[in-house]
């Protein structure tokens, strides 16, 4: 594998609608000369556009033919570019500055880094890959879309959230990694049938909604849990992925209204007044 | 009536039962959640139908709802309403589906038995589910609620006369999995010493199960599979007779010809290793038993790892006559 090579998309001007830039992905740029790339179409709101007139193109005159050597570099803030990094398999993506819906839509493989804030369905139905956002997303990370099946949502891989997550994190989701390093909204893993998410700190109301399978781990204070949970054991040391939580959990089981067997482990002391009847329940084997 | 045997430390061998080599090695088992119900009946005929068919088709939670069996037959004098009766167990992986899984047995095999009547048989544990109080609901109304000697019951009123069930049945975190392997010179003898073991745990242990038919199991399985991805459970083709000669990593020696497992799921770890303790005495007595084994996934799987020399460590003083 050769050097990576980068192209910086400058941004000309801010867009005041949402901007569907799904050709922005290593694997359009992959074997394109740079005036191809320019070319690229975008939507921005009804109107067809290309990256050459929203961007300032920065870059060598052909890019490579495989993808895992293209970096992209978007630089200008906006919260209304969406589908960057669409169906992506290798490469990377460094966005300095918020970016819009749909990050890493579908993608396979290779890593986006958000050094801003993102909005709804940040790696939703993603299959492989990573994505670290260094400030805060907004609901459905890694989740399904609407109406669709519990395990429709992300597949595998791994999302980073440095801030905090909105409502309805891992909606779906069947396997992979979600951490979000401050708290989260209402629903966190609701209808999940595999895979982790760890909250760090605080969630909203009723974690695990419906879920079948995987396991949510919250290291703060939760709003209220669902009664279709059962509680299942006392856990004086977590680990979980590589992280560990030094204070005591409490392990359910649920959901059961949908007959889940999902792992929904909630910090002890700072739901102290919550679950101190669950904790009576527990008995030594 | 079995000879005295006697525990011996074979240089290079590990330890000795009689004859039988008791591998160093140990069970591997798991949390289940369990419930204990108590039936009683007119005579210990109709108690004894009911208790087998409501743990019918419960040998392993692969593939069956929930692991049941038979754990004793009670006399008049042990029962909450002074009548014949047999207590069983009912295991599941978590406590929904154990309350579904009771649910439909007790509604099921239970109500529908001739002068049957069910009692919760954990009247300690501190976790409940309201079995009786949702199946009296077949009462269509005409359902009453008393008290029995202590005890919550539902009077549900059915054709034959009056169904008795206890309000609630308790729910405690088991012990499932516990096992031991019995490997013969030939099937005659694995058989013999397997069902030896079985009877010798009905009558010196309590509070266990032996959720397999007769107890016994002749094909026991390991996890996942080698060729077929998508299967939770295969042939232990480790410790089949027939593949000793092809399987390279073969666990069995070349004299074994058929092996037996023992699967025991208990209330407690030490109710398990009791029952493993004396299921390995009576099987050593046989002639033709070779060597006790025990089936494990190297300890990464199950919390509880029963050795089975804690498990004989367990029942020295006791004289094990099947």
């Amino acid at each position: 594998m050769g050097v990576p090579v980068t192209f910086t998309l400058k941004l000309k001007a801010v867009p005041k609608v949402l901007v569907d830039a799904r050709w922005v992905s290593p694997d359009r740029f992959a074997d394109r000369a740079i005036d191809e790339i320019k070319k690229f179409r975008v939507l921005e709101g009804g109107w067809e556009t290309t990256v050459g007139e929203l961007f300032e193109v920065i870059g060598p005159e052909k890019a490579p033919a495989d993808p895992k050597e293209i970096d992209i570099v978007i630089e200008g803030s906006t919260s209304k570019i969406c589908y960057i990094g669409y169906k992506m398999s290798g490469g990377r993506i460094v966005i300095r500055g918020d970016a819009g819906h749909f990050i890493g839509y579908k993608m396979r493989g290779g890593v986006i880094m958000i050094h801003g804030s993102v909005r709804n369905y940040l790696g939703c139905k993603m299959k492989d890959g990573i994505i670290e956002v260094f400030g805060n997303a907004g609901h459905r990370v890694g989740s399904k879309l609407q109406g669709e099946k519990p395990g429709k949502g992300m597949k595998k891989g791994s999302i980073v959230i440095h801030g905090n997550a909105g409502s309805e994190v891992g909606l779906g989701m069947t396997g992979g990694t979600i951490v979000v390093e401050k708290s989260a909204g209402n629903l966190v893993g609701s209808s999940m049938t595999g895979g982790t998410i760890v909250v760090k700190e605080g969630a909203g109301l009723y974690p695990g909604l419906e879920m079948l399978g995987g396991r949510i781990v919250i290291g703060g204070v939760v709003k209220g849990i669902l009664p279709s949970f059962y509680v299942d054991s006392y856990i004086p040391l977590l680990k979980v992925r590589g992280m560990e939580f030094k204070k005591p959990f409490l392990s359910f089981i649920g959901d059961a209204v949908v007959g889940g067997r999902g792992f929904l482990q909630i910090s002890y002391e700072d739901n102290k007044s919550l679950l101190e009847f669950y904790k009576s329940l527990v008995e030594e084997v | 009536m079995c000879k005295a045997i006697h525990l011996t430390w074979a240089f290079g061998l590990g330890l000795k039962l009689g004859e039988v080599v008791i591998e160093d090695t140990f069970a591997e088992a798991f949390p289940m959640y369990a419930t204990r119900i108590i039936i009683t009946a007119v005579d210990r005929k109709w108690a004894l139908t009911a208790a087998r068919v409501a743990t019918g088709f419960g040998t392993s939670v692969i593939a069956s709802p929930g692991e049941c069996g038979i754990e004793a037959l009670l006399s008049p004098n042990a029962t909450p309403d002074g009548r014949y009766g047999a207590s069983i167990q009912f295991y599941h992986q978590d406590p929904a589906n154990l309350k579904i899984v009771t649910m439909t047995r007790v509604g099921q095999c239970i109500l529908t038995a001739p002068t049957t009547a069910a009692f919760n048989g954990l009247p300690k544990a501190r976790r409940k589910m309201a079995v009786g109080r949702a199946l009296a609901k077949f009462g269509d109304g005409f359902e009453k609620e008393d008290v029995l000697n202590g005890r919550r019951v539902w009077r549900i009123p059915v054709m034959e006369g009056e169904f008795i069930i206890e309000d609630t049945f308790g729910v405690v975190k088991a012990v499932a999995g516990g096992n031991m392997l019995i490997l013969a010179r030939s099937r005659e003898a694995g058989l013999e010493a397997a069902e030896r073991a079985v009877k010798a745990i009905r009558r010196y242990a309590r509070g266990v199960i032996t959720p397999f038919p007769g107890g016994i199991v002749r094909s026991g399985s390991k996890v996942g599979s080698l060729k077929y991805p998508k299967l939770r459970a295969t042939t232990n083709h480790l410790y089949c007779p027939t593949l000793k000669n092809i399987v390279k990593e073969t666990r069995i020696p070349p004299e074994v010809n058929s092996v037996f497992e023992i699967v025991i799921n208990g209330l407690k770890k030490e109710h398990v290793l009791k029952a493993m303790g004396v299921a390995i005495k009576a099987a050593a007595t046989v002639p033709g038993v070779v060597k006790i084994d025990a089936g494990n996934y190297g300890g990464k799987l199950g919390p509880y790892l029963l050795y089975l020399k804690d498990a004989l460590e367990m029942v020295k003083d006791l004289e094990v006559k099947v």
